[in-house]
């Protein structure tokens, strides 16, 4: 009976350390694999408590990237619509919430739209 | 700039489908500050709070605010400012160039600045996703390896004195942003909008990927190649990573580069180490390289799948986007021209005889004929046309043009491969802009 519990009691030890250092493994891989997943994407602070689209869309932009590479481009609604999807899916801006998505696009619409 | 702001000069309303605004620009004065120091301090700092802040960040930090504040847009995180360092001091490495963003720097150089046969590193366009590796910015090799692992029978950690041992081989490679020509696209598309200068020709020197490869061994089960660099991602992006089929990887071209023009690498352009895959699309040439993982399926990371760096499988009218899967992952470039003489907007005077000389380029084909026309294709010329220094460099061209009447011309070339292929007149269209090789319009004015 004392033999059996201390065998499972070390089946147990074993698994803890087993799945531990596969953990700890697992974790050193993706750190390899995804060095330095940085911090960047912050919602930025905004000192008026109702800013308007031009502050809003150029804090937002401007957390990551250079405004300029938005100023550069003339874009449709849908094209400005998809650069924002993917700004708030796949580049960490998923603070934006859906009504100052619209806000922003509106404005890109009307500021950086087709000529 | 912003909409209306731009100053209209004479024939700009002809040229607005020649060239971005950003290019007709590049005179230098690319780099303009949306925001001054002064400015900024007074909207942002106010008491130098910002400053006591980031003082205990040490040694470099005065630089570092410098170079952020120089430009005026910062990023969100003040603790991570130091990545965004010395902006200004690798801007300073490329005169001249046309900047369409500062962070992360990506810049191309007017047609003009690009007349060198093998182009310098001063003028090699920079096209970066993430920051700029501290590595890369100290120029300190220490601690770099490169690690071969995946689907390889020994997977490996190479130093770069372990790198070296390998042959070396040098090359002049034509480099070329996928989305060089992107600015010509209409409807327009998303982007850095890339006029014609996002493209180079250097000399590398560095190992066959091939070599390497073979060095680990690769399993049966290899397919793909997958890239990884030391720049730190934007933002909560995944690593910037794009790979490579086997066949290419195996070629004997595909080099891990350590010198262009015989130094060191720029830090703009990969120091210490990066892929140079000749022909393909650049973001194959893996730049700040510290790990190829070899897969045993395509690289599925984010910059291979979805639109990035990916072209509709068949052609799909202007302004529409296909589903995902109608989307192929974009490899080799086609035929291509540039015309680095004469600069666009050039004066000159009727029935003088004008040098017209440019480069060709033809991905994985071979260039076999240029011809220039400078009266909207109406007549062409053909152009002499010489030997590239070696395959997958690009060839020379020139020939000389004159004018009888005064008046508003633009000089075309348009470049033939050895497959019958040549370059269009308009840009088939694709939603991300990729591979555009429309040809080259370069306005000049004949005065009396």
């Amino acid at each position: 009976m004392n033999a059996c519990r201390w065998l499972s009691c070390l089946v147990l030890l074993i698994g803890m350390l087993c799945s531990s250092w596969l953990f700890i493994a697992a974790s050193e891989k993706k750190q390899h694999s995804q060095e330095a997943d940085s911090a960047l994407v912050q919602k930025p602070e905004i000192a008026d408590e109702n800013p308007g689209p031009d502050v809003l869309t150029h804090k937002y932009c401007a957390a990551c990237h250079s405004f300029r590479l938005v100023e550069a481009q003339r874009l449709n609604r849908a094209t400005w619509e998809w650069v924002m999807e993917d700004m708030v899916e796949k580049f960490g801006a998923g603070w934006i919430t859906l009504d100052e998505q619209k806000f922003i696009i509106d404005y890109l619409v009307e500021h950086y739209g087709p000529e | 700039m912003r909409k209306g702001d731009q100053q209209l000069t004479l024939g700009d309303t002809f040229r607005g489908s020649l060239v971005d605004r950003a290019i007709a620009r590049a005179d230098g004065t690319g780099l303009e500050e949306g925001l001054s120091r002064r400015q900024f301090f007074k909207r942002v700092g106010q008491s130098g709070a910002v400053v006591a802040f980031l003082s205990p960040c040490g040694v470099g930090m005065e630089a570092a605010l410098r170079g952020l504040f120089g430009r005026g847009l910062l990023p969100a995180v003040w603790a991570d400012a130091v990545v965004w360092a010395d902006g200004d001091a690798l801007l300073a490495t490329k005169p001249h160039m046309t900047v369409h963003n500062d962070l992360p720097i990506n810049g191309e150089f007017a047609a003009h600045l690009l007349d060198d046969h093998v182009t310098p590193a001063a003028r090699h366009f920079v096209r970066n996703n993430g920051a700029v590796p501290a590595r890369a910015k100290n120029k300190d090799p220490q601690g770099w390896k490169l690690v071969v692992d995946g689907e390889v029978d020994t997977p490996l950690e190479l130093t770069l004195d372990e790198l070296k041992q390998l042959p070396a081989v040098r090359q002049q490679v034509v480099l070329e942003c996928g989305g060089n020509g992107r600015a010509l696209f209409e409807p327009k598309v998303r982007g850095n909008q890339w006029g014609h200068g996002a493209v180079a020709c250097s000399e590398w020197t560095g190992v066959r990927l091939r070599n390497v490869l073979e060095k680990a061994g690769l399993k049966s089960s290899a397919v793909y190649t997958a890239h990884y660099g030391e720049d730190q991602p934007l933002g909560k992006a995944q690593p910037f990573s794009r790979g490579l089929p086997i066949a290419k990887a195996m070629d004997e071209h595909t080099l891990i580069a350590y010198q262009m023009n015989g130094d060191d690498l720029p830090a703009l352009n990969g120091y210490p180490v990066r892929l140079i895959v000749p022909g393909w699309i650049g973001s194959c040439s893996q730049k700040w390289l510290n790990r190829i993982w070899v897969r045993d399926q395509v690289h599925d990371s984010q910059k291979m799948s979805g639109y990035s760096y990916r072209v509709p499988a068949y052609p799909v009218e202007p302004g529409t986007k296909p589903s995902k899967a109608d989307m192929v992952i974009a490899t080799a470039w086609r035929i291509k021209s540039l015309i680095s003489s004469p600069q666009a907007n050039a004066q000159f005077l009727t029935e003088k005889s004008i040098k017209v000389r440019g480069h060709a380029w033809a991905g994985e084909e071979t260039v076999t004929q240029v011809q220039v026309s400078t009266d909207f294709g109406i007549h062409w010329k053909k152009a002499k046309l010489m030997q590239p220094a070696n395959p997958y460099a690009w060839a020379h061209w020139e020939t000389e043009m004159s004018f009888s009447e005064k008046g508003y011309y633009e000089v075309w070339a348009r470049a033939f491969d050895d497959k019958g292929n040549a370059q269009p007149f308009r840009q088939p269209w694709n939603p991300k802009g990729y591979l555009g090789n429309v040809v080259h319009r370069v306005p000049v004015m004949i005065t009396a």
